[in-house]
């Protein structure tokens, strides 16, 4: 039992690892691995990969990580992935929260709002992604059907960030505003903005926007 | 009317004081320029002499010293995707990068790829011809349209890119290496030309909160180039100016930022593009001021959405805080983009033209 108990431990390391070293090669083996030795899958995810994505975050954050890093330990996870979702039962995975997520209309960047889907999927978050060049009706509709937490929009550029306040107007007319938190990010977006069109906060990087929605829902 | 005067601008790129605070900018979006000239420059064929005519009377009649005019690689991209344009002076269709898919991902790709030859990849003809337009007191301040690593990851894909960072170096090493050449092969050749005045790269290495990729590789696959770049215009007595958007200010385990490697190992003579969000033009005044011109800082935010009294009352604030010690111009702190409220942009040129002098 304990031989079982420290073999499980030592690839579920390897899966954190792989993910930090951002090693997609590793990561694939690993997950194999941990089918191999009867790990849940849930369990390879949550107590390995997203560990992992955990410590990509501080590295970020204390500047020993890059975009180019946050994108590539996205991939990685991705490839990890692959290998896990065949085993993966949507009942086995306790979720901490929903997340409706889009990047807005006229808007087609998605670097940071992808990152922000992998770190939240990470973090236990149910993702709903509506993708890129989202109306308001469609984040209406996705909030409406789905239920969510929080709703999370993204802009590149400070012609398309408008759209979030029509956004929100539209959340507001639905009846729907007040069921969710609002989170806002992209290049031209501050807290001030965030403020003056109503949404509850704005995120300065994808660390941050997953650490402000963890928070809510530990608060709930 | 202030009469051009293109040693304004050359002063301050030597970082001296000249008569008055000259405008800089690095582009004003063709729906700006057709919203105040009046004439259909969004309709004209790129380099055609209607096209050039217009420029020229653009920037004469508002004040600038110089025509800016940077010309396209011809480098075939099918990574990139249209939506609707949202802004006031609509071009009804804006392209974006495709930043999850690259026109070469692989080294398969890269040996595929229509690389065309040094002479198939730009066509100079309209800086040529620019200028025989130019009015007297004007020069050109010319370059290639996107910079070194703007264009490796334009054809790469930003995640492409990061991917093949950790997968596949020697395909990145071959890509910056091919670009780099290219860039500056074709700079040699504008440096050459009739009445280039300044020779100038824009070259986005960040966003908000760093450098898009590990500083480190920016100094090892990027920064020569500039280097190289820069030489090119210093050996033919001109100076250079990079734009580069993104907080490039961040110290890492050397000791330096690639602000200050940009400022004194690429040897740049101005550096342009600035973010209030990042750090205030001013700040950065304050820190680099004495070694290398600082133009625009005029944050792109506020001249896009700012009222316009207050607006006013922020450029004052900036000239207060950037004339003093010269080498500075006043301009947008990226572009003159077609959601930039024009009346801004105007009043921004306004208040440049009545406190637009260095302090004694």
């Amino acid at each position: 039992m304990v031989n079982i108990m420290v073999r499980e431990e030592e690839i579920l390391c390897k899966l954190r690892d792989a993910i930090v070293d951002l090693d997609v090669e590793g990561v694939q083996k690993a997950c194999r691995e941990a089918i191999d030795a009867g790990i849940p899958a849930y369990k390879a995810v949550t107590d390995g990969m997203a560990k992992g994505m955990e410590i990509v975050g501080e590295k970020y954050e204390k500047g020993e990580y890059f975009l180019a890093e946050l994108i590539m330990a996205g991939e990685t996870m991705k490839e990890g992935m692959k290998v896990l979702e065949p085993y993966l039962k949507g009942s086995e995975v306790e979720k901490i929260g929903k997340v409706v997520i889009g990047t807005v209309k006229g808007d087609l960047h998605d670097i940071g709002k992808n990152i922000v889907a992998t770190l939240l999927g990470a973090a236990g978050f149910e993702v709903i992604d509506l993708g890129v060049d989202v109306p308001p009706e469609k984040f209406v509709e996705a909030v409406k059907h789905n239920n969510p937490d929080i709703v999370g929009m993204s802009a590149l550029l400070t012609t398309t960030m408008i759209e979030m306040e029509n956004v929100i107007k539209a959340l507001k007319e639905s009846g729907v505003r007040d069921k969710v938190k609002i989170i806002i990010g992209g290049a031209p977006v501050t807290k001030e903005y965030a403020e003056k069109i109503g949404a509850d906060a704005a995120a300065r990087d994808a660390i941050e926007g997953v650490n402000i929605c963890k928070s809510w829902m530990t608060k709930k | 009317m202030r009469r051009p005067k293109f040693s304004r601008l050359l002063e301050v790129l030597m970082n001296e004081e000249p008569d008055v605070i000259p405008f800089y900018e690095h582009a004003v979006d063709l729906e700006i320029i057709e919203a105040l000239t009046g004439k259909p420059i969004t309709r004209m064929p790129f380099g055609g002499d209607d096209f050039l005519k217009t420029l020229v009377e653009f920037y004469y009649k508002l004040g600038y010293d110089y025509v800016p005019l940077e010309i396209p690689l011809n480098l075939p991209l099918t990574n990139v995707r249209t939506a609707r344009d949202t802004a006031i002076l609509s071009r009804e269709q804006r392209t974006w990068q495709d930043e999850s898919r690259g026109t070469i991902e692989n080294w398969e790709d890269f040996e595929n790829y229509a690389w065309p030859s040094l002479e198939e990849s730009i066509d100079l003809s309209s800086l040529e011809k620019l200028a025989k337009l130019l009015p007297d007191g004007m020069e050109i301040v010319g370059g290639v349209s996107g910079g070194v690593f703007e264009y490796v990851s334009w054809i790469m894909g930003l995640v492409p890119l990061s991917r093949a960072i950790y997968t596949d170096r020697r395909l990145v090493e071959n890509m910056f290496e091919r670009i780099g050449r290219m860039i500056s092969k074709i700079d040699e050749e504008i440096a050459k030309m009739d009445r280039i005045g300044v020779l100038r790269m824009g070259d986005d290495l960040g966003y908000k909160k760093g450098t898009f990729i590990r500083p480190q590789l920016i100094r090892r696959y990027v920064l020569p180039w500039h280097k190289r770049c820069v030489e090119i215009a210093h050996k033919r007595g001109l100076p250079f100016i990079l734009h580069s958007c993104g907080n490039l200010y961040k110290i890492d385990e050397t000791g330096r930022s690639i602000m200050d490697d940009l400022v004194e190992w690429v040897g740049i003579d101005a550096k342009h593009s600035f973010e209030d969000e990042i750090k205030p033009v001013w700040d950065v005044k304050a820190e680099y001021g004495e070694r290398v011109a600082i133009l625009g800082g005029v944050d792109m935010d506020k001249l896009a959405r700012l009222p316009t009294e207050e607006l006013r009352k922020y450029v004052i604030e900036v000239i207060r805080r950037c004339s003093p010690g010269g080498g500075y111009a006043l301009g947008s702190g990226n572009t003159i983009a077609n959601y930039v409220k024009v009346e801004n942009y105007l009043a921004m040129l306004k208040i440049g033209r009545k406190y637009g002098k260095y302090p004694k």
